[in-house]
């Protein structure tokens, strides 16, 4: 058996996805600090989302709920649609994806861009979620069809976003100059007061189209490239938060023969 | 395959957040997204690197302080430069020490639980007392620390020189403390003088007095005159895992571990899932 981590680390110098008001500043505050600790949001680096984390779903399963068996060793497919700087993923891609992935019933999927290879992640700036990869609606759709199918409830990706916040959330933060701190940036304070759910779905219909099938997703994916779809499992390790709805977590792909 | 997880779960008001001075301060949430404001939620939390059921090298304090808590550790690894063969379905011993409430686990009970168990070269061990389960820290809030089974520091000796000698590199176990209470929380929620009523841990002004009283550092935080058991161990340990949980649904004497901490750069501790698979 091969191991390979494909976690982003946590890095008290510099995160790569501070970049939007909805991410949480992560720091290590030094120890005669009063923040003594480990600060973190719940959608620090790479992180697992559950359809409980939008208010249209937060009846369903919380991260304590969720059961081992579908985060630790599942079997996974892989998903490959090799994408550009800040290309849409179109449907017709997806659809060409799928006819070539063969993925067994219950599989875990893989959705492998490219993206978290690249380097980005390691790189200051903010490109690493301003030129990621991302689903057009119409393919997270068809993903979402596809995946419950296959009866997957478990979605993992290399991209750092997975849809395209721009009909708000990008287009007025970014107007912003200079872009403002995460939040609890005041300005990250203020902007999320008048951020209704009506913005938060408009923004963020790719997301919830997976949750709507019941999708949990695991984002920012790094060192996926040299992984074999044969024989493939993933361990998916969130912290173990009572009634979270998302939470950062350890990904280890292991690959062979158990 | 079965799968058991052994993980202590994080929620506000923990007990493990709230019983020491330092090292294990309080877990705080703040929901800065919510359902009804924002139409989802997003969460900035507050944890320790003894939050939950913990994973801690020998410079439990890195990246500020890359010392290690015990002079001359074996190991000298942060949390991210572990081999992950160390934390992904490693080859581990269960050591059966069955103890109840406040019990201190003697030399002689960890040389008989030694020679019962199968202990083997290069296995990591996992002391199984019995206390550990999600149900009883949830009904016994601190007292589920104050009142934990725990190490005698001759039995840790015994039990680390073991380690080394069949070179086994992680220590685990269910008690919630691995030094006994009375060492662990001397002179604050036990020992000659405890305070009454409990303080709040850092940053309250009870432990700034405390970080005087220990002359201004508490990277050698120990306040007890007796040895530290947990010490004994983590100078002989990759890293030492406590307050884990459900370790009575464990069936077989030796079984594969997941241990996967947070993968903090120069990290010295963090909240960490344990998994046993059979």
């Amino acid at each position: 058996m091969e191991y390979k981590d494909l976690t982003l680390p946590l890095d008290h110098n510099w995160m790569p996805d501070e970049v939007l008001p909805v991410a949480a500043h992560f720091y290590l505050a030094p120890k005669y600090h009063p923040d003594k600790g480990i600060i973190l949001g719940s959608e620090t680096g790479t992180c697992l989302t559950l359809p409980a984390a939008f208010a249209d779903f937060r009846e369903t399963t919380r991260l304590h709920e969720v059961t081992i068996e579908k985060l630790f060793l599942r079997a996974t497919a892989i998903l490959d649609i090799a994408a550009e700087e800040s290309q849409e993923i179109t449907e017709s891609e997806m659809k060409r994806a799928i006819e070539v992935c063969k993925v067994a019933r219950g599989n875990a999927v893989l959705l492998r861009t490219g993206w978290g290879d690249r380097g980005t992640h390691a790189k200051p700036g903010s490109q690493y979620i301003m030129a990621s990869p991302h689903l057009s609606l119409p393919a997270a759709e068809l993903l979402a069809t596809f995946m419950a199918e296959s009866e997957s409830d478990l979605l993992l990706t290399d991209l750092a976003l997975i849809g395209w916040p721009d009909k708000h959330l990008f287009p007025e933060w970014n107007s912003l100059f200079p872009r403002p701190g995460p939040w609890p940036s005041t300005e990250a304070q203020v902007y999320l007061h008048l951020y209704t759910p009506q913005k938060a779905k408009a923004d963020f219909a790719v997301e919830l189209a997976l949750a709507r099938s019941g999708i949990m997703t695991v984002k920012r994916l790094i060192h996926c490239k040299d992984l074999l779809s044969d024989r493939l499992r993933v361990i998916v390790s969130p912290l173990h938060i009572v009634r979270g709805a998302s939470a950062t977590c350890r990904v280890i792909a292991v690959e062979g023969a158990m | 395959m079965k799968l058991i997880d052994l993980t202590m779960p994080v929620w506000p008001g923990a007990g493990y957040g709230e019983i020491l001075p330092f090292t294990n301060t309080p877990v705080d949430f703040v929901e800065y997204m919510d359902y009804a404001k924002n139409g989802m939620r997003q969460t900035r939390m507050k944890l320790n690197g003894e939050t939950g059921s913990p994973l801690m090298v020998p410079a439990q304090h890195a990246p500020f302080d890359m010392n290690p808590i015990q002079k001359n550790p074996r190991f000298h690894w942060t949390l991210d430069e572990i081999p992950i063969e160390e934390l992904v379905l490693h080859d581990t011993a269960v050591l059966d020490i069955s103890a109840g409430e406040g019990h201190e686990i003697n030399a002689d009970e960890m040389a008989a639980a030694l020679k019962a168990a199968d202990f083997r070269e290069g296995d990591h061990v996992l002391l199984r007392s019995g206390w550990g389960t999600i149900e009883r820290a949830y009904e016994m809030g601190i007292d589920y620390l104050r009142k934990s089974p725990s190490v005698h520091y001759e039995a840790a000796v015994l039990l680390a020189d073991k380690m080394e000698e069949l070179n086994s590199h992680i220590f685990m176990t269910d008690c919630a403390f691995v030094n006994p209470p009375r060492v662990q929380g001397y002179n604050w929620f036990l020992g000659d003088a405890p305070l009454t009523p409990l303080p709040k841990p850092w940053p309250s002004a009870e432990a700034r007095e405390r970080l005087l009283d220990m002359g201004g550092s508490y990277a050698y935080a120990h306040a007890s005159k007796e040895p530290s058991s947990y010490g004994a161990l983590i100078r002989k340990a990759i890293g030492c895992g406590k307050c884990l949980v459900n370790c009575g649904q464990i069936t077989e004497r030796r079984i594969k571990m997941i241990i996967l901490p947070l993968k903090i750069k120069n990290g010295g501790a963090s909240s960490c899932r344990f998994v046993a698979v059979e």
